[in-house]
């Protein structure tokens, strides 16, 4: 017995036993809940199983990505619209964060002006539902936008009206590989320099101008080919057709309200947690560099940015995140999205609502973990190393 | 791999479970007991449920749930409606939080057999049509080739016309939203060349344009919607209650009963069929758990078919339809009540 007790005292077999016992718990839960589940489901009459994903969707998606027409399975009209969700969410993400790093400037300007507009707009963005915003911007946008008859021409190549952003689509000829080549070849080229450049300096303490290089290469040498090439390129107008223009490719005023939307109200965030940030680093660093004769430039981009990395991009990841879950709103205004697919068109056509949920939680639980494991990545990048 | 399978299903199932667990049927014992009937109903479409100047929601969707507690609980005006999407509507009926859901929901197969849930009677013969602007000159939908399209989502809409567009080998843009509302305003700012839905719902819907007047509905019905309510699978008594008031009401427009003689012809009636209905002879409110006014309550609450039709959709109300095919069987119509024997 006292044997018993002093075993049972022992720290590791306690927790082992909790931890276990735990484990054990959820799992008999799980299987109660499953066991529940299938059995009413089964009294309801209800079909399980992902046999619809090859059925025909039957309905057009617009914009897509891909080839895609209404004669498309399921699964088919479930990646399009990921990819929807993805090329939103990557885009909105970039944008907010160019954005939000102008908030952050304004707000850490000693000019006055600057300094209340940044704090008006975080209060005021931040402040309001999302979903408000979006209807606002998109009501705002047919609002504001010109009829398809008195269509806004550039130059008579690009065209604006309700409908959308009408631009010329490239076509691309024979040759045109050969400029993918030389894009290729150059961004290469470039990323060696580069890494010599910074061994380079490492070891002498010599700087090189291997940014400047390197853009300039990945520019020029593909503009070469392609003029050596004459230019291996066809340009698809768009032409006003029976009710609007055809050809090219359009920006329809879905998107670019989604996308108006998000950014704004995630630059608001994203500008706070720059700030922070960067306030996050002791002035005595910035006098510091002063001090040893870094001009101001110098000063933010290898002192005080390389510190304050360290305190956004864990905040930051999450508002990424954030961001991207909340493109789910866009079916309320008309955009394709992926939670738009599956919660709106699919599920009301098959009704296999448990498997579609299923679906849709592993899509956004993918798009987060890739998200935070590119963030991971980067934070061990930039994390300042110690012992 | 088959046991993350069953974790993540049993984690997905986690939400239906549960409420399904405690919505054992009985759902006569239960509105009974509540004494208050649950009701889905559209959100907010003029003519089938929208709010009065009260604030109290009113139309023939509505109706059709007040006949049901009439006959139910004798009291018309116990009713509780809940507004709701379409996903959400089916949800809550197979989780059983509602007790009948009088939505304008086309009846489809996959529905039928694949939600959990059962159509009761076709009470709207629908079909879908397209609304465009006057200032387009578009005569016929033959004409809409290459347009824009506002829809909503889910809907038969968006395979309707995808299937009409590709029977007639023309092209077209759908932009689609995840309420019809939102289409509509969509459309009513100029987004797209046409809105469509259901012809009798874009009677309605035409109504609440900025400026109805701009509008028409093109000839063409594209497709044939059944609009019919919609009780929980598996409570065979609870939809022969739901079915067979809506019978009542359609025939007694056959036998010319309403609301305003309904006393009468209970009093005088010679008919058979007529005093089987109104419960003067036979017991067969009994037969379905109910009182032996059950369906004279219905009628004396809502009125006759017709009555209701022409005092929400018809000639009595600002949509001012014509009935189509939803006339008595004995005009050449789609309505017809099997017989009270």
């Amino acid at each position: 017995m006292e044997n018993l007790l002093s075993f049972w005292r022992k720290g590791s077999v306690r927790s082992l036993t909790y931890q276990w016992g735990l484990v054990v718990v959820i799992i008999c839960g799980m299987f109660w809940v499953y066991d529940i589940a299938t059995t009413n489901m089964a009294r309801l009459g209800l079909k399980t199983g992902f046999d619809f994903l090859t059925d025909e969707a039957g309905f057009p998606i617009s914009p897509a990505l891909i080839d895609y027409s209404p004669r498309s399975t399921y699964i088919e009209a479930m990646i399009v619209t990921l990819l929807n969700t993805i090329f939103l969410s990557l885009i909105a993400i970039i944008l907010a964060t160019i954005l939000g790093f102008f908030i952050a400037m304004f707000k850490l300007s000693p000019n006055l002006l600057l300094r209340k507009f940044g704090n008006g707009y975080v209060e005021v963005f931040r402040n309001v539902p999302l979903l408000l915003q979006l209807f606002f911007w998109y009501f705002a946008a047919l609002k504001m936008l010109p009829m398809k008859r008195s269509s806004i021409s550039f130059f008579d190549v690009a065209f604006l009206n309700i409908e959308g952003f009408f631009i010329p689509l490239p076509v691309l000829e024979g040759g045109a590989e050969f400029v993918a080549w030389a894009l290729l070849i150059a961004t290469l080229i470039s990323a060696i320099i580069w890494a010599w450049a910074k061994h380079r300096q490492k070891n002498t303490g010599q700087p090189f101008p291997s940014l400047i290089l390197g853009a300039g290469l990945i520019i020029l040498l593909p503009l070469l080919v392609a003029w050596a090439l004459d230019f291996p390129v066809t340009w698809e107008v768009p032409k006003f057709g029976r009710f609007n223009f055809k050809g090219g490719t359009a920006l329809e005023p879905e998107f670019t309200a989604m996308v108006f939307g998000l950014t704004l109200y995630n630059a608001a965030f994203v500008g706070e947690i720059i700030r922070a940030g960067i306030q996050s680093v002791d002035k005595g660093q910035k006098e510091a560099a002063g001090s040893i004769g870094f001009t101001n430039m110098q000063t933010y981009s290898q002192v005080i940015v390389p510190q304050a990395m360290r305190f956004i991009i864990p905040p930051v990841t999450n508002q990424y995140l954030s961001l991207a879950k909340s493109t789910a709103l866009a079916g309320a205004i008309g955009y394709a999205d992926f939670f738009w697919a599956m919660d709106g068109a699919i599920a009301p056509q098959t009704g296999q609502v448990m498997e579609l949920q299923a679906i849709t939680l592993a899509g956004y639980l993918g798009i987060s973990l890739f998200i935070a494991m590119l963030m991971a990545i980067y934070n061990h990048m930039t994390r300042i190393p110690e012992r | 791999m088959k046991f993350k399978y069953t974790i993540a299903t049993s984690l997905g199932l986690l939400f239906l479970g549960l409420i399904t667990a405690a919505a054992e049927a009985d759902r006569l014992a239960d509105v009974k007991k509540a004494g208050i009937l649950h009701c889905g109903v559209v959100p907010g479409v003029p003519g089938y449920a929208f709010p009065n100047k009260a604030g109290k929601m009113v139309g023939f969707d509505v109706d059709l749930c007040r006949a049901i507690a009439a006959a139910v609980l004798g009291d018309a005006d116990k009713i509780k409606t809940t507004k709701m999407k379409l996903p959400v509507a089916f949800n809550a009926m197979k989780a059983g939080t509602v007790d009948v859901v009088t939505h304008r929901f086309t009846w489809t197969f996959a529905r039928d057999v694949g939600l959990g849930l059962d159509f009761t009677r076709v009470m709207v013969f629908d079909g879908q049509g397209f609304m465009v602007r006057k200032s387009l000159g578009v005569k016929t939908a033959k004409e809409l080739d290459g347009a824009t399209f506002c829809m909503s989502a889910g809907a038969t809409t968006q395979g309707n016309v995808s299937d009409y567009f590709r029977k007639n080998g023309m092209k077209f843009k759908q932009v689609t939203f995840g309420s019809m509302g939102e289409a509509q305003k969509a459309y009513d700012a100029k987004r797209c060349d046409a809105f469509c839905t259901d012809k009798f719902g874009l009677g309605a819907r035409r109504l609440s344009m900025t400026n109805p007047d701009e509008h028409m509905i093109l000839p063409e019905t594209i497709s044939n919607e059944p609009i019919s309510p919609m009780v929980g699978h598996g409570d065979q008594v609870w939809k022969d209650i739901v079915v067979w008031t809506f019978n009542a009401l359609i025939a007694a427009e056959e036998y010319g009963i309403t609301s305003k003689n309904v006393d009468k012809v209970r009093a005088t009636a010679k008919n058979p069929f007529v005093q089987r209905i109104l419960g003067t002879t036979g017991k067969f409110g009994a037969k379905i758990g109910l009182g032996k006014d059950w369906a004279y309550n219905a009628i004396k609450a809502v009125g006759n078919y017709g009555e209701m039709w022409e005092k929400h959709l018809g000639k009595d109300s600002r949509l001012n339809m014509p009935r189509g095919k939803n006339v008595l069987h004995t005009k050449g119509g789609l309505l017809i009540s099997p017989p009270f024997r």
